[in-house]
């Protein structure tokens, strides 16, 4: 009798228990405005024009009118991400963020296609160059053109033109990267060097002139694909002067092998067969080659942005500068805009994601993205002071000097972009020329294109 | 009633065979199915529509450069540790089954290697082998005047010190599995032979090797099916370099599927793969229990 009594006890606490739980997971989910009673709605509608002008005013003031979960994968860790997190918490205290991280490349792009595949995607996620074709293809993502923020001029033209297609934005990506050759300044004072070099030849004297100074002129592992010699001198020899080139590649009206032997050779006879660059560097970790440039063992490296901390930690009194890759007649970066955000199309909160996409679009929010990131934010209403080293690369690519070959290639982007990789590699250790490293990118789009 | 209680009985037993035969089905059937289904598809892995291709993705395999070199490497570096870590790891074996005061330590010392994950020791031999003259290994041999070596910078330097690090950390492992076996010969053989005259060359190619024939089956299967997935250590210390030179066919597979979304070539190269290790791993057991069956 007793056990019937404490069982009974028991249950009706369990299931008291229970519906107090479905009880409040129900009021959470739901927004404040659904909430509202009828009248109380009315009169908000009514009041929207004042109730905006005031949002305005007091853009830091915490909002109330949205609450419920929105789920983000993120590409940046839970350290980096938490300032744009606590200033989105603040601006809106009822919104929970429910936040995942996939470390980038290739394990965020597989976690995020095995999520929308399934159909249990995030309402945020990121857009990156390597994924951009799936996502628009494959309509997960949601067209941010008509957002206030694509519309006023804050994000510019050119975030619309990457992660965009057939004239729609689908992604807010507010800053960038910047590359280039980064030189110890003080090692090119003691070769007797006065300036920077303008042109391609005199970047090759650049080079002698440091080796006769019995310094180690260049380092590059050409392992990475966004930052090495080629790709800028594709910008000033080839894209500089037809701008759709290479969708004339991607419609059969020219090649691979006409319009990137030219950059190729040009690297390949300047550095590699002058022995500037030579073939047992691609063993070399990327780590290994900026703890050289750092420790002063070469004049010269191929790096990005993401790279000022670990050598100002390695060595703080380092006198350096990033400077571009001279071509012929111009001189181009290395950079790229960085990954931007995206909304699930098939959300169920999409209220609550539009809300963090304009936020992010905000000066507190690009301040916290700065602040979080290290991005060079090119979104309007926030201008960071950049490092001094890398101020003039961020001006020119700003004023769109730079090339990155997988904003480029708008198809197929991650095939091409390893046998990119894989051709450079095998043209610096000698066992196929130019041409054929060239011509290697154009049987990879032959292959990929016919499937 | 007798077969109902019997077959009663029966299933009783059955169910405990239920959750590996659930997890088996689940974790290895179905991708298995779903892998050979995909295979003549052009599936990228992020639409879900998809067209029957036929054996265009088989027919691929073969003249794509790459999954052909992919291929050598593999069934090369399979090749290579199955033989070296088999001649190295029966004298230390040996080594190892001496009474000495050490004996535990020497062991431990041995089978230190093999606990590491591949990947780990992949970046830290990475650091060792770099071809700068920075690198640990040219450093030290700066030292004594030497020039630094390229070691990872060509296709076929990368090859050996690939092979030279997956045999420094297996061959304590597999010595371990040779000296469980050494350990089960009764001492009543060696002495025997002793009485008989025999030399202890003789015993050792006469008595020990026979013996541990069963050893040798089970290490060569193991190398064998290791050695033919292998992924994580060429990666770790090359990354497949220089170019896709040192590139394995797991490799290839995890990169054509998932970064380059094309998972019918991925999966047609898997499928190629699967019956061929069946292939292969059928052939030498078969042909190594045949060989106990002689011996014994």
């Amino acid at each position: 009798m007793k056990r019937k009594i404490v069982s009974l006890i028991l249950t009706a606490v369990m299931l008291s228990s229970i519906l107090t739980g479905c009880g409040g997971k129900a009021s959470e989910g739901a927004t404040a405005e659904s909430s509202k009673p009828a009248e109380e709605t009315a009169a908000s509608e009514e009041n929207a024009p004042e109730a905006e002008s005031a949002d305005d005013s007091e853009a830091s003031e915490p909002a109330d009118d949205l609450s419920g979960t929105l789920s983000i994968l993120s590409w940046y860790d839970e350290t980096k991400a938490a300032p744009v997190l606590e200033a989105f918490k603040a601006k809106y205290p009822n919104v929970t963020v429910d936040f995942q991280y996939s470390p980038p490349v290739a394990d965020y792009v597989e976690k995020l296609s095995t999520l929308l595949y399934s159909g249990a995607g995030p309402d945020i996620f990121y857009m990156a160059l390597e994924n951009r074709e799936d996502l628009i293809k494959g309509n997960y993502v949601e067209d941010l053109s008509n957002e206030p923020y694509m519309t006023d001029g804050t994000i510019p033209d050119s975030v619309k033109t990457t992660y965009g297609a057939d004239g729609k934005a689908y992604s807010l990506a507010v800053d960038c990267w910047v590359g280039g050759i980064f030189y110890n300044k003080d090692m090119f004072e003691q070769a007797g060097i006065t300036e920077e070099p303008k042109t391609w030849d005199e970047l090759l004297e650049v080079c002698q002139t440091l080796k006769d100074a019995g310094i180690q002129p260049i380092m590059d592992n050409c392992q990475d694909a966004a930052v090495n010699f080629t790709a800028p001198l594709y910008g000033s020899e080839v894209k500089a002067d037809n701008a759709n080139i290479v969708q004339d590649i991607f419609e059969g009206k020219a090649t691979f092998k006409d319009t990137w032997t030219t950059p190729i050779a040009m690297w390949k006879e300047g550095l590699i067969d002058n022995g500037y660059l030579t073939a047992d560097m691609v063993g070399a970790t990327g780590d290994e080659v900026v703890t050289a440039f750092a420790t002063g063992q070469v004049a010269m490296i191929l790096s990005g942005s993401w790279n000022l901390n670990t050598i100002d930690t390695i060595n703080p009194d380092m006198n350096y500068k990033c400077m571009g890759v001279p071509g012929t007649d111009e001189t181009y970066y290395c950079g790229a805009i960085n990954v931007g955000l995206c909304i699930n199309s098939a959300s169920q909160n999409k209220e609550l994601a539009k809300a963090f996409l304009e936020f992010a679009a905000s000066p507190e929010g690009l301040e916290a993205q700065y602040k979080g990131y290290g991005g060079f934010t090119i979104a309007d209403g926030f201008t960071p002071e950049f490092p001094e080293e890398i101020q003039e690369a961020v001006a020119n690519v700003k004023a769109g000097k730079y090339y990155i070959p997988m904003a480029d290639w708008l198809s197929y982007t991650e095939s091409l972009r390893l046998t990119y990789i894989q051709s450079l590699q095998d043209c610096m250790v000698g066992t196929i020329t130019p041409e054929e490293a060239a011509t290697r990118l154009d049987d990879k789009l032959a292959e990929v294109s016919a499937e | 009633m007798k077969k109902k209680r019997k077959l009663v009985k029966q299933i009783q037993y059955e169910i405990f065979f239920l959750p590996a035969l659930i997890a088996f089905t689940t974790f290895t059937v179905i991708p298995l199915v779903k892998t050979i289904m995909y295979s003549v598809t052009d599936f990228n892995g992020i639409s879900h529509e998809y067209r029957f291709v036929g054996l265009k993705n088989f027919i691929g395999v073969f003249q794509d450069e790459v999954m052909r070199q992919a291929l050598f490497n593999t069934l090369f570096y399979t090749f290579c540790t199955m033989l070296l870590i088999n001649l190295l790891s029966i004298p230390l074996a040996i080594f190892l089954d001496k009474k000495t005061r050490l004996k535990s330590a020497e062991r431990a010392v041995f089978f230190f290697p093999s606990i590491v994950s591949a990947l780990l020791l992949g970046y830290i031999w990475g650091y060792i082998l770099s071809p700068l003259p920075t690198g640990a290994a040219n450093s030290l041999l700066g030292a004594f005047g030497v020039s630094p070596i390229g070691w990872t910078s060509t296709s076929w330097g990368a090859r050996l010190c690939i092979i030279g690090v997956a045999v420094w950390t297996s061959t304590g492992w597999h010595a371990t599995v040779y000296l469980a076996y050494l350990q089960a010969i009764s001492s009543e053989y060696y002495e025997a032979a002793s009485i008989d005259g025999a030399s202890k060359w003789k015993q050792f190619t006469q008595i020990t090797i026979p013996m541990l024939a069963p050893g040798f089956t089970v290490n060569t299967l193991l190398l064998l099916t290791n050695g033919l997935k292998v992924y994580d250590l060429p990666y770790a210390l090359t990354k497949g370099g220089p170019g896709f030179s040192n590139y394995t066919v797991t490799q290839v597979i995890i990169q054509r599927g998932i970064s380059e979304k094309q998972y019918g070539a991925s999966t047609a190269l898997a499928t190629i793969f699967i019956i061929l290790v069946m292939v292969i791993s059928c052939v030498q057991f078969m042909t190594m229990r045949k060989r106990e069956e002689d011996i014994s």
